[in-house]
């Protein structure tokens, strides 16, 4: 057995002691902290979300799992004993999201190469983002956003943080797999793992202060999609009523789920609009094609979701072509 | 006396010597021989040194065949007859020889620029023009919109921050575009010290190390900009004294002395911003000492409400042998700040003691509550008394102690967590009118105990409850506030989270630690929510170690 099938084994038992232990064993090898975190943590971690997206996993295993794996790193990091010369850096996910795993390896990677870590925890409220800055004066601020239906809100905590004069990196596949989103949204200081954040922090460009940014232009589409969320919500499901008859045998809970998914559509194509590009939707319907299918939901039934928001946005044509690209990309799915 | 008459035929006519002459006066006069014509070349030539035009004309073998006056002036040396490799603007040499249609060139303070036209048949002509006075109002006004461009950016980013130091290391970096390089000394002793377009450095010098110079300017002896040689500073290892020429001190007053000083270290190079008079250091120091006030007043309320706050938030969760906590806290106004949630979990005996409540309220007043409560609750733990008796207590005892205008209620569970040979846990839970905790069996169920009990603070004669609970090992027992199933969500907004859907969310979750299931539960409350407000949310699961 691999180490990493070892750490998969112990992961999917919830059997935290074996997880720690496999990775201290490396340690104990003489492999560099670092690389334990990325070849071997990261790559678990990329495992269980496998497993959880085709349906072989359960969400409660997955959120298990994935806790014991953020043990993993923590045990890891108590292991790294380098002295904080470089600085002070604040690690922290956007309010909403909870994927904790990357930017806490980030902090561990950062840790290792001298710098003074404040991780923050998972789904931070910009408020109180804004007001550790202005309490500590750290000298960056990393964010990680995961998921890209996130990409409004890290435009804004970006702003909020760059207001306080702190410069921002930021990291996470919200961003695009190039982070080509976060250059949309005038942010150039775009991380695509953790050594990069890290060699991105020391490199002689790097702002040490960072500027306010420029006021963004109102946008009336997805000031719209916002507003109407609800009402976005309420056409989708009624059209699933209608036009998806395993709905009506549907439990509460089961209706609880699917008012969730038809909200994640709307906050996806929001972010899509609010980036302006449609690729953000399609990569978002692309998955949850996946996804469904290997719960055997029929793809279609979002199809049927789609139409119905089609006809609430008639007056909005960039949301329209978003919504387009979306119904396209299942159809071909 | 004809030309008496003549006189005064155009006397109202000759009014002023610039006026045409009238033709008759010209008819009077006896007609002279016509002048010789000048050629067009003579007349081109007038025209141009009238006009005080620097012309120069080169025919088609590069020989120069007309030089006006004034190009003489601007471009000695070139002459009819001559090339224009003889002048002495090198630069209209080069141009010529290199076939460019454009020179410019500097020289003895004076600008000069030139440009080439084609005459046609080969012939070509430079017009050479001295734009030494544009030039110099050119960039006066350039220099002007720095220096306003500069002290606008500088308020700009100098209302940013309200850290001290990043405070002090933005005012370093835009100091050093006046300058070389820039100190900001605080009246502890602590520097930052930035190079123009380096990192700043942080540290701090003994009140031995510090410079007359400064020490005045810190305490307000010194009234403003004062100018000193760099070497009188000494040894400043930041500095390198072969560039520094000079040093320029300027208070950075906020509100009272002593206060930060700023020192500009000139080196004699242009600057970033020129500022000749020191009127922009002058006016930076004021918006710089303001900033600096404003952020070190932020510090010390800062640090007084952390310290305030430090007692009232919830302390970390022990290590308790066979037992693992999880929790989560997310007041209403947001992680870090006060709320009317509380939880605590002390080691006891073979086991934990607990509380986990919820003050009725949110905010500070809420969290003031809180610390009341706990409090108490810590203090009775300390003498032989039921939990039942316990929570009797405080209910008088908010009653007989709640201000005039307002009641202090609470619901609250007290708990004692016993770990058994097995590796079970006997939960004993006394119920002080808090919503039922669930238990994560290890089937995968998620089942509500009933506590019960009242109110504590709102009856004099309340009672209380106490009911015996067993976790075999893996299994969960999970405490929330009304935040939780009181969120508002779903399709209208309005839909109430709910106890069912909360037991929904945990069943089979008894697998995962149980920091997991309290964030579980937060992440499910705040789905639901979809970024609308929500009330306090406190979480708090133990687990029997499996």
């Amino acid at each position: 057995m691999t180490d990493r099938e070892e750490l998969m084994a112990a992961l999917a038992a919830a059997d935290e002691r074996a997880a720690v232990a496999v990775a201290l064993r490396l340690l104990d090898r003489g492999v560099p902290a670092e690389t334990v975190l990325l070849d071997l943590v990261a790559e678990a971690q990329a495992e269980v979300g496998r497993r959880w997206q085709v349906n072989e996993w359960s969400v409660a295993r997955e959120h298990a799992a994935t806790a014991i794996n953020e043990r993993v790193i923590a045990a890891v990091g108590s292991r790294v004993d380098v002295p904080p010369t470089k600085g002070h850096v604040v690690v922290s996910c956007l309010d909403g999201e909870w994927h904790a795993v990357p930017p806490r390896i980030v902090a561990e990677v950062l840790r290792g190469r001298g710098w003074r870590v404040t991780f923050l925890g998972a789904s931070v409220p910009t408020a109180h983002l804004v007001s550790y800055l202005h309490e500590h004066g750290p000298d960056a601020v990393a964010l990680s956003c995961t998921l890209s239906r996130s990409l409004p809100r890290a435009d804004q905590v970006v702003a909020a943080c760059r207001a306080t004069g702190t410069p921002v990196l930021v990291g996470g596949r919200g961003f695009g797999a190039d982070g080509r989103w976060a250059k949309q949204l005038g942010v150039d200081s775009w991380a695509p793992t953790a050594p990069a954040a890290a060699e991105l922090l020391e490199h002689p460009e790097w702002r040490r202060t960072a500027q306010p940014a420029p006021p963004r232009r109102a946008d009336p589409e997805y000031a719209a999609l916002r507003t109407r969320r609800a009402e976005l919500i309420g056409a989708a499901v009624d059209a699933l009523y209608e036009r998806f008859p395993p709905m009506r045998g549907y439990d509460e809970r089961r209706l609880d789920a699917t008012l969730e998914d038809v909200g994640h559509i709307v906050d996806f194509l929001s972010a899509s609009v609010y980036v302006d590009d449609v690729e953000l939707f399609g990569e978002f319907m692309a998955w949850t094609a996946e996804v469904l299918a290997a719960r055997g939901v029929p793809v279609a039934s979002t199809e049927v979701a789609m139409s119905a928001m089609s006809r609430v946005l008639e007056d909005h044509p960039r949301a329209l072509r978003h919504l387009d690209h979306g119904r396209q990309v299942v159809r071909v799915a | 006396m004809c030309w008496h008459h003549n006189a005064e035929a155009v006397t109202d006519v000759v009014l002023d010597e610039g006026s045409p002459r009238p033709a008759t006066r010209v008819e009077a006069v006896p007609p002279q021989p016509p002048p010789q014509e000048p050629s067009t070349a003579d007349w081109a030539m007038r025209l141009l040194d009238g006009f005080d035009l620097a012309i120069v004309v080169c025919d088609e073998r590069g020989v120069v065949r007309q030089v006006s006056a004034e190009a003489r002036r601007l471009a000695p040396g070139v002459a009819e007859g001559g090339s224009l490799a003889d002048s002495a603007v090198p630069e209209l040499a080069a141009a010529a020889a290199r076939g460019q249609a454009a020179f410019e060139a500097s020289a003895g303070g004076r600008a000069l620029v030139g440009r080439r036209r084609q005459l046609g048949g080969g012939w070509t002509a430079w017009h050479l023009r001295d734009v030494t006075a544009r030039r110099a109002r050119d960039d006066a006004m350039l220099a002007e919109r720095a220096r306003s461009r500069f002290l606008a950016r500088a308020s700009r980013q100098l209302g940013l921050s309200l850290n001290p130091t990043r405070t002090a290391r933005t005012v370093v970096e835009l100091a050093a575009e006046l300058g070389h390089a820039a100190t900001v000394v605080l009246p502890t002793g602590e520097y930052v010290h930035g190079v123009r377009g380096a990192t700043p450095q942080v540290g701090r010098w003994t009140s031995e190390q510090l410079p007359p110079a400064l020490v005045e300017a810190m305490d307000g002896t010194a009234g403003g900009v004062e100018r000193h040689h760099a070497a009188h500073f000494g040894a400043h290892r930041h500095v390198d004294l072969s560039r520094a020429v000079e040093a320029v001190t300027v208070p950075l007053r906020g509100a009272e002395a002593p206060g930060p000083a700023l020192v500009l270290w000139l080196s004699g190079e242009a600057q970033a911003v020129e500022d000749p008079d020191g009127e922009v250091l002058e006016e930076f120091a004021t918006r710089a000492g303001t900033a600096l006030a404003a952020a070190r007043a932020h510090a010390e309320q800062a640090r007084t409400a952390a310290v305030l706050k430090r007692g009232l938030l919830p302390a970390p969760l022990p290590d308790v042998p066979g037992l693992a906590f999880g929790a989560e806290y997310r007041p209403a106004t947001g992680v870090g700040s006060l709320g009317g949630d509380f939880y605590e979990v002390v080691p006891s005996g073979a086991g934990a003691s607990f509380v986990f409540g919820d003050v009725v309220g949110t905010g500070v007043e809420a969290a003031v509550t809180s610390g009341v409560v706990r409090q108490a609750l810590g203090a009775l733990r300390r003498v032989p008394v039921e939990p039942r008796r316990a929570l009797e207590v405080l209910n008088s005892s908010l009653l007989d102690n709640a201000p005039v205008d307002r009641r202090w209620f609470v619901t609250a569970v007290l708990g004692d967590a016993e770990v058994g040979v097995d590796g079970g846990i006997r939960l004993e839970l006394t119920g002080g009118g808090h919503l039922s905790p669930l238990v994560l069996r290890r089937d995968g169920r998620a089942e509500f105990v009933k506590v019960g009990g009242m109110l504590v603070g709102a009856l004099p004669a309340a009672s209380f409850r106490t009911v015996e609970v067993d976790l075999r090992p893996g299994e969960v027992c999970v405490f929330y506030s009304d935040g939780v199933t009181e969120a508002r969500g779903g399709a209208d907004g309005a839909e109430l989270f709910g106890a069912e859907r909360l037991a929904a969310l945990l069943t089979g979750c008894h697998v995962m630690p149980p920091t997991a299931v309290a964030q579980r539960v937060v992440l499910g409350a705040q789905e639901w929510l979809a970024g609308r407000e929500h009330d306090d949310i406190a979480v708090l699961a133990l687990r029997a170690a499996a």
